[in-house]
């Protein structure tokens, strides 16, 4: 009994200290927590993206020393055993009618980048880390995202919309978020340093050097984990091994400082997207330059910038080149009204010939000033509504269909107005017509004085030889000998010859 | 009898009547013209509808008409479009007319589908408050009727120029109100040929002088 009761005692006191351990971890995660926080996402099937879209069994090779290797598979063949790092006979025993691509590095750094810029909407400090794994910190974005999930959450859907998987974890180093996530740890999430050790104690040890020659001489060494590895005496591991796989652990610990590169945006944007086979329509042309624009607001909106115009560069299949510019009246960052500009546009348009690739170029960016809002709701949406439609008129018409008109202080009557919406001089007539012909046309003499008659004395215009368009003329308003239209005629006086120059509609 | 009734129309404002138009008040546009407004059930150009005026040729004070409308319009900071026009309005009579040519805007395409579907657009963008669109006489009544729901839809004043036909244009059209113009030698001689509950066309004489 007092045997029991003894053991229970030490059993109770063992667990009491255990949870005094754990309140004290608790409280120092709590006094002292990570600085930095950092998010890796890794693409796992890049490579395979990068080249094709499928739903048969896929894999990308890459020839290395003679021998290919498969570095990215599909579901499909996944489901048939085939695993990154096997040799291409051997996938091919497995499954006779595999679908082999080669690997394409320029389109997987591509769309890393847009990635990359994705995730820079998010953090200022994005970096690509890998060629398949990029990393952000985002310790001073969770309060502006709304917490860690909001925050994961909202990074994983705009990724997920270039149709790209991936795997997010987070770590206080961008390192240790890299290997969490590509040991597969999906869920992982450690914002604390002490926690941090404990987690890659199970990690590989092939994470650390890759699949080279010291990985093998780790693992002849009986060293499998990161963990089996810590516990050896540094001294004799780098004497061993060398100092670099000491160096990495510690920056993974935040032992030591990482140096990483940071992302930076293009400038000016410019996107560009090869097609595999030559297209002849435009509607499919559309739906790139959808995708296209999208990437361009996530440029927009991460600088506070718009646009006023863009140019779609179409490369034919002769290589000559045709562009396309869409203009917008006002500055313009929603990618939506760009689309229908593109729309209306793309309608109308003849492809001379086939296109191999389009490039979008916004060549000019402005800095948008941060304007306050209304506390109440002011309908004040008339002015934007009508540049919106100003713009999808002129994509649809062309840019000389559409017209304002203003006066100009010249009384001679053809000088008397301008295709502008500049407010100019208010001229105003009293005598003049509603409609005006642009060149006077000549009248038949005998036609004229037969049907038409003279309502009222002439109006004598005689102007402009300061300008070198002399007129002299005698203006009529004349009526039509049936009771019709009204006509305002003309007689120059130099010629006599008689001239209609508009109708009083 | 009369006098019965006389007193039923004085003592119940809210009676409905058949001349005026069924359901809630709607708002309509003065046309600018006391005489022309009193015959037109809203009491002006009605919002949201479409209004064909029969124009047997041009220059007999048709654009005239729609001047007190286009002042009315501009000068309260929406957009008058004119689509299709058959001559180039001319600005210093416009201005005269006490016209914002700032808010006026000139649309002639190069083909009827575009001018169409320039009004169409036009018609739905709640910025605009009168379009003035010309079309010939071969425009088919689907297409009216299109532009007749854009209208509704962006409850935009859409008058109508349409050449008048010797034979009519049949029984059936999709205005919602009629006009007739004829040239007058004071001004604009007007036939109310449809309106919502009007059972009798109309006329009247528009003096172009006094105004």
């Amino acid at each position: 009994m007092a045997d029991l009761f003894q053991a229970f005692g030490l059993r109770a006191a063992d667990s009491g200290k255990r949870r005094l351990k754990l309140l004290h971890q608790v409280s120092a995660a709590q006094t002292t927590p990570a600085t930095t926080l950092w998010m890796a996402v890794y693409l796992p099937r890049l490579a395979l993206h990068a080249v094709v879209e499928t739903e048969e069994a896929a894999v990308v090779i890459e020839t290395q020393a003679g021998r290919s290797l498969i570095i990215s598979t599909n579901q499909a063949a996944e489901r048939l055993s085939i695993t990154n790092g096997m040799m291409l006979s051997a996938a091919l025993s497995l499954c006779n009618g595999l679908h082999i691509y080669e690997r394409d590095s320029s389109t997987e750094y591509r769309l890393l980048n847009e990635v990359a810029a994705i995730a820079y909407s998010f953090s200022d400090s994005v970096s690509l880390y890998a060629s398949d794994t990029i990393v952000l910190e985002i310790c001073n974005s969770l309060k502006l995202f709304g917490g860690l999930d909001a925050l994961q959450q909202g990074l994983q859907q705009s990724i997920e919309k270039l149709k790209l998987q991936t795997i997010l974890s987070v770590a206080p180093t961008a390192c240790a978020a890299t290997w969490l996530a590509l040991s597969g740890q999906t869920t992982a999430r450690i914002t604390d340093l002490r926690a941090l050790k404990t987690v890659l104690r199970t990690l590989p040890i092939s994470l650390i050097t890759g699949k080279t020659k010291t990985t093998r001489q780790f693992q002849n060494c009986g060293i499998q984990t990161l963990g089996d590895y810590m516990r050896l005496p540094h001294k004799d591991v780098n004497r061993r091994f060398g100092l670099r796989p000491l160096r990495v652990l510690q920056q993974a610990l935040g032992e030591l400082p990482e140096l990483l590169q940071y992302y930076h945006p293009p400038e000016p944007f410019s996107s560009e997207w090869h097609f595999d086979d030559p297209v002849a329509t435009c509607g499919l042309i559309e739906k790139v330059v959808e995708r296209l624009l999208q990437g361009l607001q996530q440029y927009l909106q991460i600088r506070c910038a718009a646009i006023q115009y863009v140019v779609l560069r179409l490369e034919h299949i002769d290589q000559s080149i045709s562009n396309l510019r869409i203009s917008s009246s006002h500055y313009q960052r929603n990618d939506a009204h760009l689309k229908q500009l593109f729309h209306e546009r793309l309608q109308n348009y003849e492809l001379k010939q086939p296109v191999i690739s389009i490039c979008l170029r916004a060549d000019e960016i402005h800095v948008l000033p941060a304007a306050n809002m209304e506390l109440f709701a002011v309908h004040n949406n008339n002015q934007q509504d009508w540049q919106q439609l100003m713009d999808i008129l002129q994509a649809r018409l062309g840019q000389q269909i559409i017209r304002q008109l203003s006066t100009c202080d010249d009384p001679r009557p053809e000088y008397a107005y301008r295709f502008s919406n500049n407010a100019g001089a208010k001229l105003r007539h009293s005598g003049w017509p509603f409609w005006l012909l642009e060149t006077p046309q000549p009248l038949d003499i005998r036609q004229f004085s037969k049907n038409l008659k003279p309502e009222n004395g002439a109006e004598r215009i005689e102007q402009g030889w300061w300008a070198g368009a002399d007129i002299r003329r005698d203006y009529y308003c004349t009526q039509h000998a049936q009771g019709s239209a009204r006509y305002w005629v003309f007689q120059d006086c130099r010629s006599g010859q008689w001239f209609l120059h508009g109708l009083f509609g | 009898m009369n006098e019965a009734l006389d007193y039923l129309i004085t003592a119940t404002p809210r009676l409905w009547r058949g001349n005026s138009t069924v359901g809630s008040v709607s708002q309509a546009l003065p046309t600018g013209f006391y005489t022309l407004d009193q015959i037109l059930p809203d009491g002006g150009w009605p919002l949201g509808a479409m209004v064909e005026l029969l124009v047997p040729a041009t220059g007999i004070g048709e654009l005239r008409l729609a001047a007190p409308a286009l002042r009315a319009v501009t000068c309260t900071g929406r957009y008058a479009v004119l689509i299709a026009p058959p001559y180039l309005p001319f600005a210093p009579a416009l201005e005269h007319a006490r016209i914002d040519l700032q808010y006026l805007l000139l649309i002639k395409t190069k083909h009827s589908q575009q001018a169409l579907w320039a009004a169409d657009k036009a018609l739905r963008n709640p910025a605009c408050g009168l379009l003035l669109l010309w079309v010939d006489a071969t425009t088919p009544g689907h297409v009216l009727r299109r532009l007749q729901m854009a209208a509704r839809e962006g409850n935009t004043v859409l008058l109508l120029y349409r050449p008048e036909m010797p034979g009519g244009y049949g029984k059936s059209h999709w205005a919602n109100i009629r006009l007739r113009l004829q040239s007058h030698s004071q001004g604009l001689a007007l036939d109310l040929l449809k309106a919502p509950g009007q059972l009798q066309p109309q006329s009247l004489t528009l003096n172009f002088q006094d105004g």
